[in-house]
């Protein structure tokens, strides 16, 4: 194939202009030059190729060089502008390079394309960089090595000089000669590299010494050639690492007899892995440097990427994990994918990688005290048990000795996974055939048994869920400390106070089914406790950045729901330290401050989709809604609304707030008076009071809600609705957050501070709400209490058959709740 | 009738604070609705024939013309102590206990008269629960519609109720409404 | 055969009387009169001659002599009667009267057991047998007792004679024929429904009323004096119902505690739990009746978490009466079972206090049980004799006291039989001195002063007058108190003149209730406002009234209940109010002349009463044996009556 090569390739300069036409000029100058070097060096064909090879990256390197001047010159950082292109870059894919040859002809056409429209692919990003980098050296190079570059090329002279006869100054001459020469000394390297590579593809046993010339090159102190060097090594051994884990021979094996070609298989797999090795230890060294972090991380992503069940994976790991929420966003992109890939096709090695990585990773959370980029975390959500599980219910059929293992996860998970377990082992055992034939996806040859697999699962969770429960302490302990020690100063870390809290909190809500039964309960004490911090240093009024935000909060009784609910069906646990909690955030909620959704979503899953409430939790959460939903915008208290109605649909005790009927102090046990500020809904004593919320709710501004109160207001206490509403809090409060733009322009100031605005928006509702809630509150109680005192003795005249005008009036005039159809 | 001695209140205390926690703050705390006066003050404990009332402080004082042996009861009776000289909640207490509950324990309507009857409550005949209890806690037994039934030990954390058969026994009888009907003389 | 010939003389021996009668009953009305007069002799000649001639046979061939002139009398006897029903038809007005020819020969059977018992202890065995199968027939007849009921009011007019001594002698030596005893229980009560149209010339009043006692006490089982009381009190036919009302049960009712829930939700429950039920009246917000249930209403786990209590109707009553506010200081002074007291409770809303006093030790356990079990906490549990109470709690200390005070309870006799027997006049006595204590006591124990209250209520579950109004007059010559309406729309006012007693008018106020007109136990409820603390009565008494009215009228419950009383005759409620003004007037003609009854047989009537008292000890033995079969009979007639009462309210709801 060198040889096919090496005739087209005499020819591509001519070929090339079209491609760019405004590249023409200084390539055809530079052309010439070249033309005249290849005169000179015109006996070595593979040179030749190679030049020609080197002419177009040159030319190609120039024009982009270019580009990126005056990128910098625009703005001083080109970082950015690589991050930004780096962003859209999806994960390294290994096809494309498939030889030196290959890979060239790729980047050609794919900078094309670059310059074109910013879709870029791994690997030429990465020759972009060397080459931006390559750049800034050059300008060094220049002062530098001047000199030794004069005498160590000295013939070059003539040709040099016999060039720029044209042009007299000695100085731009000079620049000239350097210049040239640095360009000289560079390309010469590359050419090397690319030659040493193509021997290697061509015939990896005959020329497998290269590698370490190769190495060598990598030795340099250029900067540019050392990345050169690093990609193509990592291109070459992409290609020719074999499929299966290498193991040098013991020396009892050495001294065996053996044939010819098992020795020279021998040697070749030997020298192969020391050369491995060597390449891995530059990169982890290299990698530690910030110039040439990106690269070897790169290297070693995809290194690890293609080949994770070779030897010293590891290492790989290691270093790759060490980065895994380094501030530079391109690494750490990089190892999070790799990573995430890794988990997601274990087929390759078989699993143990993703115990090791979790473990690390784990212990690298545990190193840096949670103080660790979000994605960090993420990667853990790519992590798949479900296939694992199947495979343990298939031997749960034949062998019984694994019950207690299995007691460990939890029933419903597998039930779930029962029916399609099928299925899947069919398809395992196609891919398992598959890759036996295919000998490229070597995965299978690792796969250990399913007694192997259980154990690594085990582990992987067990790893996954400490790194949880860690995460989860930590922050707790954050807090506490925090709360009771004033300054805030102990440093939030880079990534904000409690970084790995909400994917934390994620995570916990996907692996719930996994999570044993045993940790439950200290999972809910850590949720618990979560939800219930800041309500420790309210107190305290010092901001406290440390404290966690209400929806953090509001997501931990999420979780705590999701979690409870995933393994509800075994038993009916009513987790009343949650409700209390919610019952207090909707205090504390600020429609700005605290994203409504959330608030929406723990309203939908903790109250509408509860199968049952105690009638006092009801009803104090019913009073607090209504409440709520006077003083916030409309979409929030739509959805508290829908939630009040839903409430009152499901229990009809809770109706009688609804009507103004005497005895419902008493009623509501041993709480004769509603407290409103009380933090505890059992005690609240609700049933005390009337909804008196929604009648100054039917005046409300917006239609929509308007007519939702009248309606909850008509809802009267006979048993016959039974229907439910379909609509949910999260639905109301979507529905209506959109329609507030079209709705009213004024609303979006009004959602930053509602009440006043909201006054000027509607005559109605501002009477009421310019009093601040709790003395309108009190007010407007006493006032019931009397009215419903009123209420009551009139109830008695009305017995007695005597009406009395003049209360009749007032209680007309002052409420309308409805009576009780049916008189009982 | 007296109030409590130091350890007398530490024992009634402890009992209740089994079933009700922090909440006992609030029954000791909270401003007490009986008694003429507008301010009646709050609650108070008090032990009179071996049982040991809760009552407002209002009554208290207008019982104090009524000779020892005459004075039946007054305000709630939470409780009594044995001829043994130790300190049970009765049934009379549950109004309180239910009220400021911090375990609770619902009841399906098919064994609410099994418990009626003095049984202990069976994991089958388990309706609701909440969570974090331990062994050892005070749980209010109610009924599926709120109606308190008595009270009880939990036997089991919420935790192991999950794995516990359907005839594993959950909470430990202690007392039932169904007392009132069984044996009222005793009370 | 023979039987059936025996059957024909006997019907012929009944029927003489309409021959003789016959020819003069074309004549005039007077001469009817001087028949029916001339009767009874021939009668009496009649039995002399079966018993002077009892082996012997002529007496038989003299029966069949008469035969022949039987056989014309019987058309004689149809004119008759049809003329006697066209008589009758003024009086009493039945539409019954196109059928009465139909009825002639079932009146015939009504008529011979007259004859077969008078002489079913003298004359020969089959004719005893013949008699008694006779009565078989009649006892099924007794189903449709109303009709013959009018039957034999257009039956008998004519010939209806009180029995005499001889034969009241003759029929206590035999067992007691309950059919020929109800019977004449009828014909008696129809005689004295209007007396003097239907009076026999030549007997008076009392001997009716006296025979009366007599046959109610032996068929009901009352006691003589029980019965003679409530005769004193009741119209004939008003008393009547009443003790017939006694022999049913009322039906079970109970109280929704709204401390703990409301009768709407406790309904639901219950409803679901099977039991069939329905709110108790429009009078009362917290009252259901339970007609019927598949679980025991006693034992519902809603009952043990004192969702309800199981109380009659009636002790509403004195609660309503009271009408407790939000923090008073209140007393009940008899407390057990604590139906009553956990009740104010609940209106007070566990606020204020209650000394809830009990006297007898063994009620006490329940009576703190219930209060627990209705989760009452503002409530002081004492154990005294309730006249000490005023001592104990210090005199003028409480603004409402409540006096459930013991009594007779002759009011629920429907609930325990005993009463009927157990009860003599000294009972009554000693009750009425106990409660006037207690009502004094009561008094004292309330502060006239008090802003809201200084009210009393006396109740008791007793009929009796001295027991009542008597204790309540006594009170206001006592104590400076004046009677207030209840507050309650119906039950019957108090007497304030009752046989030889006169009470303060204002004891109208007070409020009756009776079985058989609110279908409730007997029941009676007194309000008093205490007007001031003097510890005697106030020497004006017009302008005090005036006065209370207006005090009254400012406490707007009472307010209520006195604007109630202007407006009453407007909102009046149909059957209760209508039977009680209709009441009002009977008492008005009733009392004089029960009064001048005892004017009349005053002296004679104590003599009678312990003539009886010692007569029925000495017939003890020879009745005993008939004694329960009386009880029997009575029991499947209560039975029957408590079906029916089962039914009506099936189809009411």
């Amino acid at each position: 194939m060198g040889k096919s090569s090496r005739k087209q390739k005499v020819i591509p300069p001519p070929l090339l202009p079209p491609d760019v036409p405004e590249e023409d000029i200084e390539f055809s100058d530079e052309d010439l030059k070249f033309v005249q070097e290849n005169t000179d060096y015109a006996r070595f064909v593979s040179r030749i190729d190679t030049t020609a090879i080197n002419k177009q990256c040159g030319g190609r390197v120039k024009s982009v060089e270019e580009k990126y001047e005056e990128e910098r010159s625009k703005k001083k950082t080109h970082q950015e502008e690589n991050e930004s292109n780096e962003i859209l870059v999806d994960p390294v894919d290994v096809l494309p390079v498939k030889t030196l040859d290959g890979k060239l002809h790729f980047r050609t056409v794919t900078k094309k394309s670059k310059l074109a429209e910013a879709d870029t692919d791994e690997a030429e990003q990465d020759i972009l960089e060397d080459e931006n980098i390559l750049n800034k050296s050059q300008r060094r190079a220049k002062a530098k090595k001047s000199k030794k570059e004069a005498k160590k090329q000295e013939k070059e002279w003539p040709e040099e000089i016999a060039l720029e006869e044209e042009t007299p100054q000695a100085a731009v001459l000079a620049e000239v000669k350097e210049e040239l020469s640095a360009e000289e000394m560079f390309e010469n390297s590359k050419n090397k590299l690319a030659e040493l590579g193509m021997e290697l593809l061509s015939d990896p046993e005959a020329n497998i010494k290269s590698l370490k010339e190769m190495l060598e090159i990598c030795k340099d102190e250029d900067t540019k050639i050392v990345k050169l060097g690093l990609l193509s090594l990592l291109a070459v051994f992409k290609d020719i690492i074999p499929g299966y884990r290498i193991r040098l021979p013991t020396e009892k094996e050495l001294e065996m007899k053996v044939s010819k070609e098992v020795k020279k298989t021998r040697f070749y797999e030997s020298t192969l892995l020391k050369a491995y090795k060597a390449y891995l230890q530059k990169l982890i060294i290299l990698e530690k440097l910030p110039v040439y972090n990106q690269v070897a991380t790169r290297c070693i992503c995809t290194l690890l990427e293609a080949v994770p069940h070779f030897n010293y994976r590891d290492n790989l790991l290691i270093s790759i994990v060490r980065n895994i929420s380094s501030p530079d966003e391109v690494v750490r992109r990089l190892c999070c994918s790799t990573i995430g890939s890794l988990f997601s096709n274990e087929g390759k090695h078989g699993g143990e990688l993703t115990v090791q990585a979790v473990r690390l990773i784990a212990d690298h959370v545990k190193a840096h005290n949670c103080q660790l980029h979000p994605n960090s975390i993420e990667v853990f959500m790519s992590i798949r048990f479900d296939e694992d599980i199947g495979r343990r219910d298939k031997e749960d059929a034949n062998k019984k000795k694994y019950k207690k293992n299995n007691k460990r996860n939890n029933q419903e998970e597998q039930n779930q996974v029962q029916e399609n377990e099928r299925k899947k082992s069919k398809r395992e055992m196609m891919s398992k055939i598959r890759d036996e034939v295919t000998a490229d996806h070597m995965g299978v040859t690792y796969e250990p048994d399913a007694i192997e697999r259980r154990k690594m699962q085990t582990e992987t969770l067990s790893a996954v869920f400490e790194t949880y429960f860690r995460i989860l302490r930590n922050t707790m302990y954050s807090i506490g400390e925090s709360s009771e020690e004033a300054n805030t100063t102990s440093n939030p870390g880079a990534f904000g106070s409690h970084p790995l809290l909400a994917p934390c909190l994620d995570g916990l809500a996907k692996f719930t089914q996994q999570l044993d039964l045993d940790y439950m309960g200290d999972l809910m004490n850590y949720l618990k406790k979560l939800a219930s911090s800041s309500s420790v240093s309210n107190n305290t009024k010092q901001k406290n950045s440390k404290l966690l935000t209400v929806s953090e909060r509001l997501r931990c009784c999420l979780v705590a729901f999701r979690v409870m609910r995933s393994n509800l069906n075994a038993l009916n646990v009513d987790l009343q330290d949650f409700f209390v909690q919610l019952y207090n955030l909707i205090l504390e909620y600020r429609p700005g401050r605290d994203s409504g959704i959330v608030l929406a979503e723990s309203l939908k899953i903790m109250l509408c989709d509860d199968r049952h409430q105690d009638m006092q939790k009801a009803a104090a959460f019913v009073k607090r809604l209504a409440t709520f939903a006077l003083c916030f915008g409309c979409a929030e208290s739509m959805s508290a609304l829908v939630t009040v109605k839903n409430l009152l649909q499901k229990n009809v005790k809770c109706r009688n707030l609804l009507e103004n009927d005497a005895g419902g102090g008493s009623v509501s046990g041993s709480i004769a008076k509603y407290q409103p500020y009380a933090t505890d809904p059992n005690l609240s004593g609700a049933l005390a009071t009337v909804l008196w919320e929604l009648k100054i709710l039917t005046k409300h501004y917006h239609p929509a809600i308007s007519t939702m109160a009248t309606t909850l207001s008509n809802m009267n206490t006979s048993q016959s609705q039974t229907f439910l509403s379909a609509v949910t809090p999260q639905q109301a409060f979507a529905d209506f957050s959109l329609e507030k733009e079209s709705f009213e322009p004024k609303n979006e100031s009004r959602k930053l501070n509602n009440k006043r605005k909201r006054g000027s928006s509607s005559e109605e509702a501002q009477n009421v709400l310019e009093i601040d809630m709790g003395r309108l509150n009190k007010k407007l109680k006493e006032n019931f209490t009397i009215l419903r005192d009123i209420k009551e003795d009139e109830r008695e005249r009305m017995e007695k058959k005597k009406p009395l005008k003049k209360l009749n009036n007032v209680v007309k005039k002052k409420l309308k709740n409805p009576k009780s159809k049916k008189k009982f | 009738m007296r109030p409590l001695d130091e350890n007398e209140t530490t024992v009634v205390f402890e009992k209740l604070f089994k079933f009700v926690g922090n909440n006992l703050k609030k029954i000791v705390e909270n401003p007490s609705n009986e008694g003429p006066e507008t301010e009646p003050g709050r609650y108070c404990f008090r032990l009179q024939k071996n049982r040991v009332y809760y009552v407002s402080e209002s009554l208290v004082k207008r019982a104090t013309n009524i000779s020892r042996k005459n004075l039946v009861s007054l305000g709630t009776c939470i409780g009594k102590y044995t001829h043994a000289g130790s300190f049970h909640l009765t049934i009379m207490s549950l109004n309180i206990l239910a009220a400021n509950a911090k375990h609770k324990v619902w009841l399906k309507p098919t064994s609410e008269m099994s418990f009626l009857y003095g049984n202990h409550v069976l994991k089958g005949g388990l309706g609701r629960i909440t969570d974090s209890i331990v062994p050892g806690d005070g749980v209010v037994v109610f009924s599926m519609s709120d109606v308190p039934l008595g009270f009880g030990i939990a036997a089991k954390s919420t935790q192991d109720c999950r794995k516990l058969d359907p005839n594993g026994i959950v909470v430990l009888h202690q007392a039932d409404i169904g007392e009132y009907l069984r044996d009222e003389d005793e009370l | 055969m023979a039987a059936l010939t025996r059957n024909k003389k006997k019907g012929a021996n009944s029927q003489t009387p309409p021959l003789n009668k016959q020819t003069k009953s074309h004549t005039t009305p007077p001469l009817k009169k001087a028949a029916k007069s001339q009767k009874p002799p021939l009668k009496k000649q009649r039995k002399f001659i079966s018993e002077e001639k009892l082996p012997e046979k002529p007496e038989v061939s003299t029966d069949e002599e008469e035969e022949e002139e039987n056989e014309q009398s019987d058309e004689g006897s149809e004119l008759g009667s049809d003329l006697f029903s066209d008589s009758d038809e003024e009086e009493n007005d039945d539409d019954a009267e196109p059928l009465a020819d139909d009825f002639l020969d079932g009146s015939d059977d009504e008529e011979r057991p007259l004859g077969s018992d008078l002489d079913s202890d003298s004359v020969e065995p089959d004719i005893e047998e013949i008699s008694r199968d006779i009565d078989e027939k009649r006892k099924r007849e007794e189903q449709d007792a109303d009709d013959d009921f009018k039957i034999n009011i257009k039956e008998q007019p004519a010939e209806f004679q009180l029995p005499t001594q001889k034969e009241l002698e003759e029929e206590a030596r035999g067992p007691p024929d309950l059919p020929s005893l109800q019977m004449r229980i009828r014909e008696i009560v129809r005689v004295l429904s209007n007396f003097k149209d239907l009076r026999p010339n030549g007997t008076n009043r009392k001997d009716y009323v006296e025979q009366l006692k007599a046959d109610l006490g032996s068929y009901y089982g009352y006691n003589e004096f029980l019965i003679g009381t409530l005769i004193e009190m009741f119209h004939v036919v008003e008393l009547m119902e009443l003790i017939e009302a006694f022999e049913k049960k009322r039906p079970t009712s109970i109280r929704t505690n709204t401390l703990k829930t409301r009768r709407r939700d406790l309904a639901d429950v219950l409803l679901n739990r099977g039991v069939n039920l329905d709110p108790l009246s429009k009078w009362s917000k917290v009252g259901l009746v339970v007609y019927d249930s598949q679980v025991p209403i006693g034992a519902t786990p809603e009952y043990l978490a004192g969702y309800y209590m199981l109380q009659s109707a009636s002790s509403f009553l004195p609660v309503m009466a009271l009408a407790p506010r939000e923090n008073e200081r209140l007393v009940d002074m008899a407390a057990a079972p604590g139906g009553k007291t956990t009740y104010v409770a609940a209106l007070m809303k566990n606020t204020g206090i209650i000394y809830a006093n009990e006297m007898k030790v063994p009620r006490l356990k329940s009576l703190s049980a219930n209060l627990h079990r209705m989760g009452v906490t503002n409530t002081i549990v004492c154990n005294y004799d309730g006249r000490e109470l005023p001592k104990v709690l210090g005199q003028n200390s409480v603004d409402r006291v409540l006096l459930d005070a013991p009594c007779s309870g002759t009011g629920v006799i429907s609930k325990d039989e005993s009463v009927k027997t157990s009860k003599s006049a000294d009972d009554i006595k000693k009750f009425a001195h106990l409660q006037k204590q207690l009502i004094l006591g009561a008094i004292d124990l309330v502060d006239a002063n008090s802003k809201t209250g200084g009210y009393i209520v006396y109740s008791t579950c007793s009929i009796m007058v001295s027991e009542n109004e008597a204790v309540i007059d006594y009170a206001l010559k006592k104590r400076d108190v004046k009677l207030v309406p209840c507050g309650l729309d119906f039950g019957q006012p108090g007497f304030f003149r009752f046989s030889e007693h006169r009470f303060h008018p204002s004891l109208e106020k007070t409020r009756r209730f009776y079985p058989h007109v609110h279908n409730m136990d007997g029941f009676f409820v007194a309000k008093l406002k205490k007007m001031s603390n003097a510890m005697q009565p106030s020497a004006t008494d017009e302008p005090v009234e005036t006065m209370e009215q207006a005090q009254v009228s400012s406490d707007d419950d009472d307010e209520a209940e006195a604007i109630e009383q202007l407006v009453k005759p407007s909102v009046a409620n149909g059957q209760s109010k209508g039977e009680s003004n209709t009441k009002e007037n009977k008492n008005e003609q009733k009392f004089p002349r029960s009064k001048e009854i005892h004017k009349g047989k005053r002296n004679k009537n104590t003599i009678t009463k312990n003539g009886n008292a010692e007569e029925p000890r000495k017939q003890k033995k020879t009745r005993s044996q008939w004694k329960n079969e009386i009880a029997q009979a009575r029991e499947e007639k209560r039975k029957a009556k408590r079906e029916s009462a089962k039914e009506t309210p099936k189809h009411m709801r």
